[in-house]
């Protein structure tokens, strides 16, 4: 694994509440010619591991990660896979694109469609993208009151940013 | 439920970890009222004697108990169809214990998120505390306030996620003055039996919480008012904001 330790290791637990959360990680897109190596959360993070694995489904859940300029600066443009959390209304997961350290844009690979949810995730999901992006970070380290989506979010986020 | 650990990953800190994360789930089983088989429903429905329960329940049922009494009833265990709830009390005693839990193992630096209810301890670096933050009532990507802390706890009760689910414990209404409450406090059993009794409380609430227990309150009451006592829980917003006691300055 060529991921440098960050200093900072996120630790994801299962909650009963929060349903059993399964994570999944891509290497970056770097070598678009091999397979994608998934990892289970247990394996990729240090400590606990969720009771979910890595599905081989989620390997092929989001579109073609970007990759990075043509093999120039193999490191330059890379998109990582987020965790996948589970909230009550369902998976929530990203992507983020690094340009070298700085983050670029984070895409919404899953938000939970449909119900009362809806409305909240349409409005909710951009405005937490631009809010990493403007931070270079999930630089808010918790949330109090948080809804299940935000920190559903933000947490998949983080699993990006720590293995980018 | 998470934790960010910033010591180092030693086989320790990641044994504390699994450990924290084992207690919490043991506390799950134990309490949740919607398992048929935990302590708690086995108490509900009279299968288990109040003499034969875990040193845990008897522990959790007295912590209710005290708050009961100390906010004139107005905190209570039992919902209006008559059944016990005890998640008022277990979320914030069972992380607080998660986290008592790694700072015995000597885990440092670490930020523990149960559902919303946070403790941190150590700041995430040297000299530069964790910065929390008080979800929106009216958005879910915006906050309230943003929460400077070092080692300390956080919790969040409101309407607006899961509608009205706090009652008064005397008349068994609906708490309805309020749309969100958060505490600030030493540790995240207070604050977080706390935040559900200012919800319960209403308008008077954070007074009451402030002088009793020293703790920082802000809520939002149904008008979309914003109130803070107690020092450390700025609001951040533009919206009508009323700040008494400490040094809980309005930007």
């Amino acid at each position: 694994m060529t991921t440098p330790w960050r200093g900072t290791a996120m630790f994801v637990g299962v909650a009963a509440v929060l349903g059993a959360a399964a994570a999944a990680r891509f290497a970056a897109a770097e070598d678009a010619a091999s397979p994608p190596a998934v990892q289970g959360a247990g394996q990729a993070v240090p400590g606990t591991s969720t009771t979910g694995n890595a599905g081989a489904s989620s390997a092929s859940a989001p579109s073609s990660p970007r990759a990075g300029g043509g093999g120039t600066s193999a490191r330059a443009r890379h998109t990582v896979v987020g965790s996948v959390a589970s909230t009550p209304y369902g998976p929530v997961q990203v992507s983020v694109t690094f340009d070298g350290t700085r983050i670029t844009a984070v895409q919404e690979l899953q938000v939970p469609r449909g119900g009362r949810s809806d409305g909240i995730n349409a409005q909710a999901a951009p405005v937490l993208a631009q809010q990493v992006v403007a931070a270079q970070s999930a630089r808010i380290d918790g949330v109090s009151g948080a809804t299940y989506t935000s920190q559903a979010y933000e947490q998949s986020v983080q699993y990006a940013i720590d293995h980018a | 439920m998470s934790v960010d650990v910033r010591d180092a990953a030693a086989p320790q800190v990641r044994a504390a970890v699994a450990d924290a994360f084992d207690l919490l789930r043991d506390a799950e089983r134990r309490f949740s009222r919607h398992r048929r088989g935990s302590e708690v429903a086995r108490l509900d429905r009279g299968e288990l004697r109040l003499r034969d329960a875990s040193p845990q329940l008897v522990e959790v049922l007295a912590i209710a108990e005290e708050f009961s009494r100390e906010s004139g009833g107005v905190f209570g265990i039992e919902r209006p169809d008559g059944t016990l709830d005890l998640d008022g009390v277990v979320k914030g005693w069972a992380a607080q214990r998660a986290a008592d839990l790694l700072v015995r193992a000597g885990v440092e630096r670490f930020c523990l998120n149960a559902g919303g209810d946070v403790v941190v301890r150590g700041g995430r670096g040297p000299g530069e505390p964790w910065q929390l933050a008080v979800r929106s009532p009216w958005a879910v990507a915006e906050h309230l306030a943003v929460v400077v802390l070092t080692d300390g706890a956080l919790a969040t009760s409101g309407t607006y996620e899961r509608g009205s689910h706090v009652y008064d414990a005397r008349s068994g209404r609906a708490a309805a003055e309020l749309v969100s409450a958060t505490v600030l406090a030493d540790d995240l059993g207070t604050a977080d039996v706390l935040a559900t009794t200012v919800l319960a409380l209403g308008r008077g609430g954070p007074a009451w919480a402030h002088a009793r227990y020293g703790c920082s309150v802000l809520t939002v009451d149904a008008d979309d008012v914003v109130s803070a006592v107690g020092s450390g829980l700025a609001p951040l917003t533009r919206r009508a904001v009323h700040v008494s006691g400490g040094a809980a300055a309005s930007p």
